[in-house]
């Protein structure tokens, strides 16, 4: 505990020799009186050197900390990215840690292994729940190429959409059911075998790529967007059992299509200046072309089981559904004035456990950080 | 009318007065960041009180707003002083925020710190002059738009949704940019 000292005849000492230099502590010295204390302690200390400052004090007017003070004096906001040897630290913690995985450690998939319900036709929740994946692994890619930016307003372009793909992801989770506890568990505890992203989500390797999936994933996030909100228009304000598309969900979901048709937008000015460039345009085509010949499982997602947490028994989607869905989509991708595009001319369907090294790194990395970071971090 | 139902209706007016003053203490809450009530703001929708438990909705003024945890403590430690004892609980109502639903004080607090909101006057914040510029369509977020004022010289924010294009000061949107 801090304490007031006991021995009065002690006199601490604290002298400024230079007009640069701080005020410092320089030792103690014993006096019967508190006059006769800074004689001597001008004698003992200034002897040699001129002093601009001398300050004496008598032990017993202080209040000093003992050495099991140590928890007292810590800082309270002390956060640990914020300290100049942190990226030092995560650069050797992660070269030390072994590289990106897709499996999940132990225990990680408990409760979400049940997860074909091949039984029923797809729902429009089963088509959300899909693009949500594909949004998360987006995100993720995106956030890693905040910093590649010469230009601070695209680094606070590219770090919005990238930061609203996660939101929107996490969105579309809760309007499904889901409870924040259950979209973490579904986001980081889910191995890969258990991901059923687009086959686009593989391609977003490098910036073209990222700029193709980007236009495609927000065109057909606006799309479905566009259909359920007439499908929820139509449903009325009678509310829907469980978690299918609503009333509820248009306010949530006009956002959600606003916010993408931005970033669409936002993609497409990019597709233009890659294509016009005559460094970017062979890449930019090729990334193009790969990128959007994947796309046709934008909406080939397959039912999930209601062990996800979502409800069964969801509207059929059909295949007539994915035709309408398909053909929207090809229109809004192709007016985007760039090279063209390779989308099929019908939809496919979605399979689980694809993704590669980009949804492999997404997942890693995410589980990296919320395992290492200080409790409470993430609380 | 009896003694209870006399009762029950003070009782009612009583419950009233008293969420009243719960979501005046809400509306007293600032936003992180800018200095502005979150009723002001149009981020405080309703306070109820049910069985002894406070249900505040909010909504963010965009779906990924990265304050909400911050805005939600905040919240939670001014009902907690101001209401000891009661159960809080925040719904997000995400999606529901418009530009419409900032108050005029809003708007002058929004103005103070060098922001308009989409639909009201296109003027610069700073110097008042009616001569400005679209410069993008992205601030830092998806709810900013940035714009130059050729009157002054400075830049500002015009806060809005990403679908109020039509609310903005110019009312043709520049696509693909500003260059």
């Amino acid at each position: 505990m801090p304490h007031i000292p006991t021995d009065s005849d002690v006199y601490e000492v604290f002298a400024q020799s230079g007009h640069g230099t701080a005020l410092n502590h320089v030792g103690s010295i014993v006096s019967p009186r508190p006059d006769a204390a800074w004689h001597l302690a001008k004698e003992t200390y200034g002897r040699r050197d001129d002093l601009v400052k001398l300050w004496v004090v008598r032990r017993t007017d202080m209040i000093v900390s003992s050495a099991d003070d140590r928890g007292l004096l810590a800082a309270k906001t002390r956060m640990p990215y914020r300290q100049p040897g942190f990226p030092t630290a995560r650069r050797r913690d992660r070269s030390a840690s072994p590289p990106a995985v897709a499996a999940p450690r132990e225990g990680r998939d408990s409760g979400l292994t049940e997860r074909r319900d091949d039984a029923r036709e797809p729902g429009l929740t089963d088509l959300w729940l899909a693009l949500a994946d594909d949004l998360f692994v987006l995100g993720n890619r995106l956030g890693e190429h905040i910093v590649d930016y010469i230009d601070l307003e695209e680094a606070l372009a590219v770090g919005s959409i990238g930061q609203e793909a996660l939101a929107h992801a996490g969105t579309i989770l809760v309007l499904c059911g889901f409870d924040q506890p259950a979209a973490d568990a579904r986001f980081f505890d889910r191995a890969q075998a258990q991901w059923q992203v687009s086959r686009v989500v593989e391609r977003l390797t490098d910036w073209p790529s990222l700029v193709a999936g980007g236009l495609v994933i927000a065109a057909a996030v606006a799309v479905l967007a566009e259909q359920t909100a007439e499908a929820a228009q139509t449903a009325g304000a009678e509310q829907t059992a469980g978690a299918e598309p609503g009333a509820a969900w248009l306010p949530a979901i006009t956002a959600i299509r606003d916010e993408q048709l931005v970033h669409l937008d936002h993609w497409r000015r990019w597709a233009r200046a890659l294509a016009a460039w005559p460094e970017t345009r062979t890449e930019f085509a090729r990334a193009y072309a790969e990128v959007t010949e994947r796309a046709g499982d934008m909406f080939g997602a397959r039912p999930q089981s209601p062990a996800q947490g979502v409800p069964a028994g969801a509207a059929p989607a059909g295949p007539a559904l994915a035709v309408t869905l398909h053909e929207r989509l090809a229109a809004l991708v192709g007016e985007n004035g760039g090279p063209g595009s390779r989308l099929p001319d019908g939809p496919g369907t979605r399979t689980w456990g694809v993704g590669g090294s980009a949804l492999a790194d997404s997942l890693s990395r995410g589980r990296t950080v919320r395992d290492e970071y200080a409790p409470g971090v993430f609380s | 009318m009896n003694a209870d139902q006399l009762g029950d209706e003070v009782t009612d007016q009583l419950n009233g007065r008293f969420t009243d003053r719960l979501a005046d203490v809400v509306a007293g809450v600032s936003d992180p960041e800018i200095d502005v009530g979150l009723r002001d703001l149009g981020v405080l929708r309703s306070v109820s009180l049910t069985d002894g438990r406070i249900r505040v909705h909010l909504t963010p003024t965009r779906i990924s707003c990265p304050a909400v945890g911050e805005i939600a403590r905040r919240v939670r430690s001014a009902l907690a002083e101001a209401a000891p004892g009661y159960g809080i609980e925040i719904v997000w109502e995400r999606g529901a925020w418009q530009p419409a639903a900032v108050t005029v004080a809003g708007r002058d607090a929004l103005s103070r710190g060098g922001y308009r909101v989409a639909g009201t006057a296109s003027s610069c914040p700073y110097c008042g002059s009616e001569d400005v510029e679209q410069a993008g369509r992205f601030g830092g977020a998806v709810c900013k738009v940035p714009y130059d004022c050729r009157g002054c010289g400075s830049t500002f924010d015009v806060i809005g949704t990403a679908g109020c294009t039509a609310m903005l000061p110019t009312p043709e949107p520049v696509r693909g940019g500003s260059r």
